[in-house]
């Protein structure tokens, strides 16, 4: 097998193992792994986890210091595997009633997926995990850049969304509102300034035109 | 933001004193050591390849090969000391045996010569003993001058020079045959005719 896939498919499995932390401490019925909307859950992350993973050893990525904030990606990183433990602890009672609707979750997960590929690609270099600027950084606005300013940050709002629609836990929602979504315009609104200081009249013009998450509301 | 892929980790697995080429003195280090880690949500889980080591100092905060370590300059100067003490040793003693005559007071000038540039003593003895050894294995001086040429300045290519001068006019006559010498010296170390014989006119 090739060193890349090898690496996915390790990638993977110890995604899952993460994942399923919580389970060494808190009690659960053996027979909630069995239910498809467990199994579903894995596969979705499984998913999400290895097209990021193919996505990023794709593009050209560079290790650049972070300007400002250096532990805000961290602190997201941790912050969705602890969403997704809530999600799946929250689950875990085996009598939860699984309705038809919970299936727009797979959608609305795959569009997120999608929306952070493309951006990744959009950017390829540019795509960094800090926030943090290129000595060659240009202002990014074709392709998916020219509808949406944060075009990966909607992204991975639509991969928490996708979850909770998957599994519809009330303490997910709950982090998901209170902590996913606040880092999530913490750093639009971070990224923006940076950007805005290294380009201010190109970055205003793209601001007054273009949306950051949601075209004409946000 | 990438939350899953790889990503360069640094550590510190190693501190200690070090002398910093731009602080130019001794001061606290620490190597840095960048490994490739497999991340999942950004925490580091499975190392990879090494991507490189660095020495920081740590106060002025400039990095440098790992082997800035070994650069010790008081270990350096001893040796290049102990160095420059046997060439002049050398040089001498080649210079004794220019003239294919070996003479008391020449082997007395050079142990003069010699405890005045080391600051300490050699008895005539051991002086001797360097001669028979250089007559047996006809060593060539070129060798010992290109160890030394690179790093002595000006000053320490005359002193050479005026070691060698002053042991050959020992015997009161300069002959043409350690004249010769004394020019192979000055051409081995990279000196000039007209800058040998500047510093002989100087000395002599």
């Amino acid at each position: 097998m090739p060193l890349d896939r090898l690496v996915i498919v390790i990638a993977v499995l110890l995604n899952a193992a993460l994942l399923s932390l919580p389970m060494l401490v808190f009690p659960f019925d053996v027979r909630f792994l069995q239910k498809p909307a467990t199994v579903g859950f894995y596969l979705m992350v499984s998913v999400f986890v290895a097209v990021e993973i193919i996505a990023s050893t794709k593009a050209h990525q560079s290790q650049e210091q972070a300007l400002c904030h250096a532990w805000l990606p961290y602190v997201t990183g941790m912050a969705l595997l602890v969403f997704f433990w809530i999600d799946l602890l929250g689950y875990r009672q085996i009598n939860v009633e699984w309705a038809w609707w919970h299936l727009i979750g797979a959608p609305v997960l795959l569009a997120g997926i999608g929306l952070r590929v493309l951006a990744i690609q959009t950017l390829n270099k540019h795509f960094v995990s800090h926030i943090a600027l290129r000595h060659d950084h240009r202002l990014i606005q074709h392709g998916l850049y020219r509808w949406l300013r944060h075009p990966s940050e909607l992204g991975l709002i639509l991969v928490c969304a996708g979850i909770l629609l998957w599994q519809s836990v009330p303490e997910a929602l709950c982090f998901m509102l209170l902590v996913i979504l606040p880092l999530s315009i913490f750093r639009i609104y971070r990224e923006d300034a940076v950007l805005a200081e290294r380009f201010p009249v190109q970055f205003e013009d793209y601001r007054q035109r273009t949306a950051a998450l949601l075209p004409g509301l946000f | 933001m990438i939350i899953f892929g790889t990503r360069g980790v640094t550590t510190t697995p190693q501190k200690g004193e070090f002398h910093c080429p731009t602080c130019e003195t001794t001061r606290n280090y620490g190597l840095k050591r960048v490994r490739r880690f497999f991340t999942l949500y950004f925490i580091p889980l499975i190392p990879l390849d090494k991507l490189g080591e660095y020495v920081e100092c740590i106060s002025c905060k400039d990095a440098y090969k790992p082997s800035v370590l070994d650069h010790d300059p008081a270990a350096n100067r001893e040796r290049f000391e102990a160095e420059y003490q046997t060439t002049i040793k050398k040089v001498m003693m080649h210079m004794l045996l220019a003239d294919g005559v070996v003479e008391d007071s020449e082997i007395e000038m050079a142990q003069q010569v010699f405890q005045k540039v080391s600051g300490r003593e050699i008895a005539q003895s051991a002086l001797r003993e360097e001669i028979y050894l250089i007559r047996e294995s006809q060593e060539p001086l070129a060798e010992s001058l290109s160890a030394v040429r690179g790093y002595l300045n000006e000053e320490g290519k005359e002193m050479v020079i005026k070691a060698a001068l002053y042991v050959a006019l020992a015997d009161g006559e300069f002959q043409e045959e350690e004249q010769r010498m004394l020019a192979e010296i000055g051409a081995g170390l990279g000196m000039t005719h007209a800058h040998v014989q500047g510093v002989i006119s100087s000395a002599a």
